[in-house]
């Protein structure tokens, strides 16, 4: 095909009216006068051993992130704009208002190790369970699930809002509603495929406080991924040491690898925007403090902490000993990482941690 | 294996070769990943790259950085997750770090290096594990 210089680039000439074929009676002409449009042209990404990622395609000027997108426009990064077109309520256009440098690793991450609950989970490996703990398996699945549609709603909120010029965090975040709506279904069918069925629903004070985080993609961040993430990650690492069956295994097993990219994600971001926005450590020091609040609330309240003491105990009576205690012990974990990821954001609140939560450092 | 070495270089690139030529675990998905593994005194890094495992040596202390995470355990615990994992029915990695906290890394968040591939760094060890027990019989 012939070229033509557009700015400064080697780009296939418009051809012209008519081109090389015959035109059809009655069908109109193409017109061709887009082609010669392009900020850059000749790109040729080749793929490496992971195949080709998008991180890869960050080459030339479609591999510069700005730090502030101004485009309000669906328009992809490195097109070129079309003037007149209206602005739509893109509100989140600085970088560090999401950024991750793992997101786009982190998406094909997502879409190659999938999994198929419908399938691939040995579902013939569940076996009757004695009532308390089936009851007990199928409440955490309950809260579990409203933790996971918690995530799906938040992130869709923000999602929306999110400018093109950073569409790697949109397409991860795509990847982690996606894996929240099989954790939703993989849940639900475990409640269903054993004799037993859903549980009652949560109260749901950290998914209000979740949902009701208004001030920005950081926040609800702060809360999503910092704190509920976090403990989120020992409750299901505590399901998987106490799982009953294969099936149990396998569902727990992959939820920790999703789970454990969200986190990934989630971290990522608040380093990124603690590191990159002058004050954002201060207003992340309040968010937490409030959220300590609702967080060590919800502790003392949640029906998931007798369900899991119960599955932990191997029933209701090994459940008011040794399974309060592991209950426990998984809380107390819980507060040392969330320290301790507080420590690395840069954002310290071992002073400061709520006393609800600290009393759980003794476990 | 011997007393002194419960872990080595040559069973390491055993189970790295079994796992390079296995379709299944290229079908768990890309895996990127510097995994050290220190058994009694003896480390070891096996790096983890695309759909297989790239390269396995030993380490000195002082190149423990490199790793994204360490897998530690003694000669004893090593000697029983490996018979668990070969009987079909003994605990994961995974499983043993929430109990004995065999996974060491320097901040919650590097632990989610091994979160996130859990299943396919299990599925390396079991290859080794395996192995053991087809020269065995």
């Amino acid at each position: 095909m012939a070229t033509k210089a557009s700015r400064g680039m080697a780009v296939p000439a418009a051809m012209s009216e008519g081109g090389s074929g015959a035109s059809v009676e009655g069908v109109p002409v193409p017109t061709y006068e887009w082609m010669g449009l392009t900020a850059e042209w000749g790109t040729r990404v080749k793929p490496g051993e992971h195949g080709l990622r998008l991180s890869d395609l960050n080459v030339g000027i479609y591999g510069e992130v700005p730090e502030v997108w101004e485009d309000q426009t669906r328009r992809p990064r490195g097109a070129l704009p079309r003037p007149g077109v209206p602005p739509l309520p893109y509100n989140l256009r600085s970088k560090h208002q999401m950024w991750a440098d793992s997101a786009a690793n982190l998406y094909e991450e997502a879409i190659q190790r999938r999994w198929i609950p419908a399938t691939e989970v040995p579902w013939h490996t569940l076996e009757p369970l004695p009532e308390d703990i089936e009851r007990a398996v199928c409440q955490v699945c309950t809260e579990l699930s409203q933790y996971a549609n918690t995530e799906i709603e938040i992130i869709t909120y923000w999602q929306d809002q999110m400018s093109y010029g950073y569409y790697e965090v949109k397409q991860f975040l795509a990847t982690a509603t996606f894996d929240c709506a099989r954790l939703i279904e993989v849940l639900r069918k475990r409640a269903l495929a054993n004799g037993g069925g859903l549980g009652v629903e949560s109260r749901g004070l950290v998914n209000r406080m979740i949902l009701e985080s208004r001030g920005g993609w950081t926040e609800s961040a702060a809360y999503q991924y910092l704190m509920r993430g976090t403990f989120t990650m020992r409750v299901l690492s505590g399901l998987l040491n106490a799982a009953h069956n294969d099936a149990e295994r396998m569902i727990f097993a992959k939820a920790i690898e999703d789970h454990a990219r969200h986190l990934t994600y989630g971290y990522d971001h608040l380093k990124y925007a603690v590191s990159h926005q002058a004050g954002q450590a201060d207003i992340m020091q309040t968010l937490l403090s409030l959220g300590e609040v609702m967080m060590a609330a919800e502790l003392e309240e949640t029906t998931l902490r007798p369900a899991l003491a119960i599955i932990f105990g191997g029933g209701i009576q090994g459940g008011r000993t040794v399974g309060m205690e592991t209950f426990l012990h998984l809380v107390g974990d819980f507060v040392r990482d969330y320290l301790a990821l507080c420590d690395w954001l840069g954002v310290p609140r071992t002073e400061m941690l709520h006393p609800m939560l600290k009393k759980y450092l003794e476990y | 294996m011997t007393t002194a070495e419960p872990l080595s270089v040559k069973w390491l690139k055993k189970a790295q070769s079994i796992v390079n030529a296995d379709s299944s675990f290229r079908k768990r998905g890309s895996i990127d990943v510097k995994m050290g593994v220190r058994i009694g005194k003896a480390t070891y890094l096996v790096t983890f790259a695309g759909f297989s495992c790239h390269d396995v040596h030993k380490l000195n202390d002082n190149d423990l950085r490199d790793a994204d995470f360490i897998v530690e355990m003694s000669a004893d615990q090593w000697d029983r997750f490996l018979a668990g994992r070969r009987a079909g029915n003994g605990r994961t990695l995974a499983d043993l770090d929430t109990t004995d906290g065999v996974v060491k890394t320097v901040n919650p968040r590097k632990k989610l290096e091994f979160l996130r591939f859990h299943t396919s760094l299990q599925a390396f060890f079991d290859a080794g594990a395996n192995a053991d027990a087809t020269q065995a019989a």
